[in-house]
């Protein structure tokens, strides 16, 4: 049959259509390699799960570790703090004395503490975690490796298969979001002469105070990686992952462990999120596998 | 009304460089052997094609090497991309048509003579 001055049997046209959509399909599923990226980055989340354990009540109170605490008897009063300092106010914020003080190697409560900030000003690593230094050094050595790690399997998989989705995007917006937190730190911000509004970010507060805006960003890195894949199965799982860090960051986890009856720590959250992203990514590289058999 | 078969490109409408478009435009960036294999093409059949396709602009082709490896690689433009997508609705519009039955065309005069004529029960 002709139509125009082109030739079309009936029914050519459709079968056209049928080979390009079959092409497209195994072309896709050669290209994508986004399960290996989601392996690695869950085996990074679990091996951060150690920093995430429950610090002890004296380090998170700044005191020696032989304290111990008691309840305070009934005939002993909360101790009057010091006259004018109990709750002084000082540019419009209000700042306790803290009366969890050692008295011969004992603190009774209830008592009013203050938390140790120290390195959480330099990079959202938590103001009660166990050890924000080391979370912001594991962060901030693990990602870059896992983001390079990443590009470089990608890289590796054009290299064997001739065809493989693109990482740029990916790793630029997983690098720049990392450095978005770095540069949102307060003392950062304060070191860069940058206007204050910059650090809110960094600022402890509900986010950031669990030390695991990280895995924010790495959601978010999640979404740049399914728009360069072209997959809606990641953008279903990335918007997942995305939802399960904002409730691990803001809420903790382990109170719902608790009426389960399981005893553990904030570090179950990112237990959790970590197995689950890497169990994700095993759970996509074998249906990967069958379909591209 | 034109005819779906008028947005048909000379170039694009071959079985082959359909084929070729339809796998760059879902891969960006692509080596020649993995367009080979995905077509079941030998080398030279493929270069043909090629060389039609970036006459036209539809297609770019990078030589280089990866490691001490000669390799070529094939990345679709834009014009190959708006090719392949009138290329398809074309065929999509006359898929459409062969799959509609055929109405017979009624002049304006025989219509007007329908207009309040009874229907006539089958």
């Amino acid at each position: 049959m002709t139509f125009g001055g082109h030739h079309l049997e009936p029914g050519q046209a459709r079968q056209w259509i049928g080979e390009v959509e079959y092409l497209q399909r195994r072309t896709r599923i050669a290209r994508q390699g986004f399960w290996l990226a989601l392996i690695v980055l869950g085996i990074v989340i679990l091996v951060s799960t150690p920093l995430y354990f429950q610090p002890s009540q004296q380090r998170v109170l700044g005191l020696p570790a032989t304290v111990v605490f008691k309840p305070r008897p009934a005939s002993m009063p909360l101790p009057p703090a010091e006259a004018g300092k109990a709750a002084s106010e000082i540019d419009g914020r209000r700042y306790e004395t803290p009366t969890c003080v050692a008295t011969h190697g004992v603190v009774y409560t209830p008592c009013n503490g203050v938390f140790q900030r120290s390195s959480a000003d330099y990079f959202p690593g938590g103001t009660s975690t166990w050890s924000p230094s080391a979370i912001a050094l594991y962060w901030l050595i693990a990602l870059p490796i896992a983001y390079l790690l990443i590009g470089w399997s990608y890289r590796r998989r054009r290299a064997k298969r001739g065809v493989a989705t693109s990482p740029v995007a990916f790793v630029l917006a997983g690098l720049a979001l990392l450095a978005l937190l770095v540069i949102t730190s307060p003392s950062i911000t304060h070191l860069l002469r940058l206007p204050a509004q910059v650090a809110w970010l960094g600022f402890p507060g509900d986010l950031n105070i669990r030390g695991l805006t990280p895995l924010l960003t790495v959601g978010a890195g999640l979404f740049v990686l399914s728009y360069s894949e072209r997959s809606r199965a990641l953008a279903l799982f990335a918007g997942a992952f995305f939802a399960l860090a904002l409730l691990v960051s803001l809420y903790d986890l382990e109170n719902l462990a608790v009426r389960l009856g399981m005893d553990v720590g904030p570090e179950v959250g990112v237990f959790v999120l970590g197995a689950f992203t890497a169990l994700g990514g095993l759970g996509f590289g074998l249906a990967h596998r069958r379909t591209s058999r | 009304m034109s005819h779906p078969t008028e947005a048909l490109d000379e170039i694009v409408h071959q079985r082959t460089r359909l084929g070729i478009l339809a796998v760059l435009a879902e891969a960006g960036r692509i080596q020649f052997g993995f367009l080979r294999d995905a077509l079941n093409l030998t080398d030279g059949n493929l270069s043909r094609h090629l060389t039609i396709l970036e006459d036209a602009g539809f297609v770019e082709i990078e030589k280089g090497y990866e490691g001490k490896r000669p390799r070529t690689w094939l990345r679709i433009t834009k014009p190959g991309r708006r090719a392949l997508g009138a290329e398809l609705a074309a065929l999509k519009t006359l898929v459409g048509r062969l799959e509609r039955p055929v109405a017979p065309e009624v002049s304006s005069d025989e219509r007007s003579d329908r207009d309040g004529a009874p229907e006539i029960a089958q």
